[in-house]
């Protein structure tokens, strides 16, 4: 499994992530040797049941009740940058 | 013989003996972390004990009744506490203040735990070494020129150096298990559902859970006792009544049946760890439990998945750290879609960096069967082999660890090789039943090995008892790390 550099670019923009082109380099690098090791997963036979949990699962349900909870000013107390009670953010429009 | 050095229940019986106080005892651990911290870095934050907090005075307040009532706990940096800051070990929370407190805190405080602070970690629970934490590694009480173990590095050091009397880990792919085994005290990671992770900093929910790591076997069922129970802020809480498991630990062991997987005593196994081992066993069996060959076939498959099924659920849990609602944001950015790039870049450091990207890569279009998909149906498998195991035996018992804990910066800059160090841990995360390491010998360099004893589905009652019968039967938990013994008159 090879990873280019132009993957790990678009899996960056996927991701959110900004990286330079040292970082490029070394995921490609990275990532690429880390998948190959993981090849052994390849040789599963495919199977119908697969599983999405772990544990003895079960869901419980609650009364849709409304219940206190953080107040706006506890909730914008980390914010970065907040304004009349609201998250801000750089303009998204011109 | 210093007070830090006392476990929960030896602290208990003194402070409701009134043979010292509450206060005396949390002076004595402040005292010791002023000697040895800046040693072993066990704490990103400690709270001030000249002024009395606002933890101090509700565990003032808290249930006189309980056996944690005054006890000094330390709390890994991702599990949130009030009004103390809770960095997870990254630059992207070093400034948050949570302004409410993870249930198992609340719980630990309903009973009168104190809160000495708050214990480094690699980021975002990311690592098996603690070098991942963004601040400063911790060092290993053993020997400071090696790592705890990780992530819950900084918890478990806290223990070993006697820098608090039990403190509080998470464990994803084997957090609490690995790092105790690494320095010598005993670690617990409940059955999936048994403990709830509000407030818990996820990092891959289908595999975090909170537990204990502690000096010895009791401590760490008292505290699961407080921690452990339904909470209708986590959903995959349970309901099933908790055990009082503190109070049953003597059990005859010549009904339990002890399983040994070969596939866990192969290839990579330190020489001395498996001996420490198998002189464990040898020492269960003596007390008349039967040991019995089980088979774990899709075993090998175990790395690949929890890696694949680890990052795929962090890419997503972390898409949260934007630098809009909470945490570090760039000053750099002028657009939007900068600001998240910028913010992610400079905010995450390499080892969640690498997480997210192949989290991301095996969720893509085009990789998700070919990866992801092929993670969930190793994951069944390795869920099948154990039920099918523990049809036959009551515990599975193993390595904790491959080898005993390895030099910083040895596997810093090959993620592979770390990645290694969890492949007898990351089972229990996956097919999510309870384990616990116990220390079970030492290196002829004087490092600690850990043995792990697995068990069924919320039947962490059994593997209490095992792990209480060989701690009987041996005193390697009550040797003390030379860290530990520093200014001790």
């Amino acid at each position: 499994m090879n990873i280019s550099n132009e993957e790990v670019e678009h899996v960056a923009t996927l991701a959110r992530l900004g990286i330079d082109e040292t970082e490029k380099e070394l995921f490609s690098l990275q990532l690429s040797q880390i998948l190959t090791s993981f090849d052994t997963l390849k040789h599963l036979e495919p199977q119908t049941q697969s599983s999405l949990c772990s544990g003895s699962m079960y869901e419980p349900f609650r009364e849709d009740e409304i219940v206190p909870s953080l107040s706006r000013d506890q909730a914008l107390l980390n914010a970065p940058e907040a304004e009349a009670g609201h998250f801000q953010v750089p303009k998204i429009m011109d | 013989m210093s007070l830090n050095h006392l476990t929960i229940h030896e602290a208990s019986d003194g402070i409701s003996k009134g043979t010292f106080s509450s206060a005396e005892l949390t002076q004595a651990v402040h005292q010791h972390i002023a000697r040895v911290d800046a040693t072993v870095h066990a704490y990103q934050t400690v709270l001030p004990n000249a002024r009395p907090n606002t933890y101090a005075l509700r565990a003032n307040a808290g249930n006189a009744t309980s056996v944690l009532q005054g006890i000094p706990v330390a709390i890994k940096d991702n599990i949130c506490t009030e009004n103390v800051v809770t960095t997870c070990g990254s630059r992207m929370l070093e400034n948050f203040v949570p302004p409410y407190s993870a249930t198992v805190m609340t719980r630990l405080e309903d009973h009168g735990a104190v809160l000495v602070g708050k214990t480094n970690m690699d980021e975002f629970a990311m690592g098996s070494s603690t070098e991942h934490s963004a601040f400063e590694p911790t060092r290993n009480p053993w020997d400071p020129q090696r790592i705890p173990g990780g992530s819950s590095g900084g918890s478990a050091a806290a223990v070993a150096a006697h820098e608090c009397i039990a403190s509080l880990g998470s464990d994803t792919g084997g957090s609490i298990r690995q790092p105790a085994a690494c320095c010598g005290v005993v670690g617990l990671k409940p059955t999936y559902g048994r403990v709830s992770r509000y407030g818990l900093v996820a990092y891959a929910s289908s595999l975090d859970q909170i537990g204990p790591l502690t000096k010895d076997v009791t401590d760490a069922a008292i505290m699961f006792e407080v921690i452990a129970g339904y909470d209708s802020h986590d959903s995959t809480s349970v309901t099933m009544p908790v055990p009082e498991i503190s109070r049953s630990l003597h059990r005859d062991m010549t009904d339990i049946r002890i399983g040994i997987p070969d596939e866990y005593f192969g290839d990579g196994l330190d020489a001395e760890v498996e001996a420490g081992v198998r002189a464990a066993l040898e020492v269960l069996s003596a007390r008349g439990a039967k040991t019995k060959v089980v088979s774990l076939p899709a075993t090998p498959y175990g790395i690949a998945t929890y890696y694949l099924i680890a990052t795929a659920e962090a890419s997503s849990n972390l898409a949260r750290y934007d630098g809009v609602k909470y945490g570090y944001r760039s000053a750099e950015a002028q657009d939007l879609m900068e600001m998240y790039r910028q913010t992610r870049r400079e905010g995450f450091g390499a080892e969640a960096k690498r997480r997210i990207m192949l989290g991301t890569y095996a969720l893509s279009a085009g990789y998700y069967d070919e990866y992801y998909g092929k993670a969930q149906q190793a994951r069944t498998m390795i869920r099948a082999d154990f039920e099918a195991a523990f049809q036959e035996v009551d515990v599975i018992i193993t390595p904790t660890t491959p080898t005993p804990a390895f030099r910083l910066g040895e596997k810093l800059n090959d993620p592979l090789q770390m990645y290694l160090s969890d492949i007898y841990t990351i089972s229990a995360n996956l097919a999510g039943f309870p384990a616990i390491s116990v220390p079970c010998g030492f290196s002829h360099d004087g490092l600690p090995i850990g043995m792990q004893v697995m068990g069924r589905w919320f039947d962490e009652l059994t593997i209490l008892q095992v792990a209480f019968a060989f701690e009987q039967e041996t005193n390697w938990h009550l040797r003390r790390a030379p860290l530990s013994e520093v200014g001790d008159a």
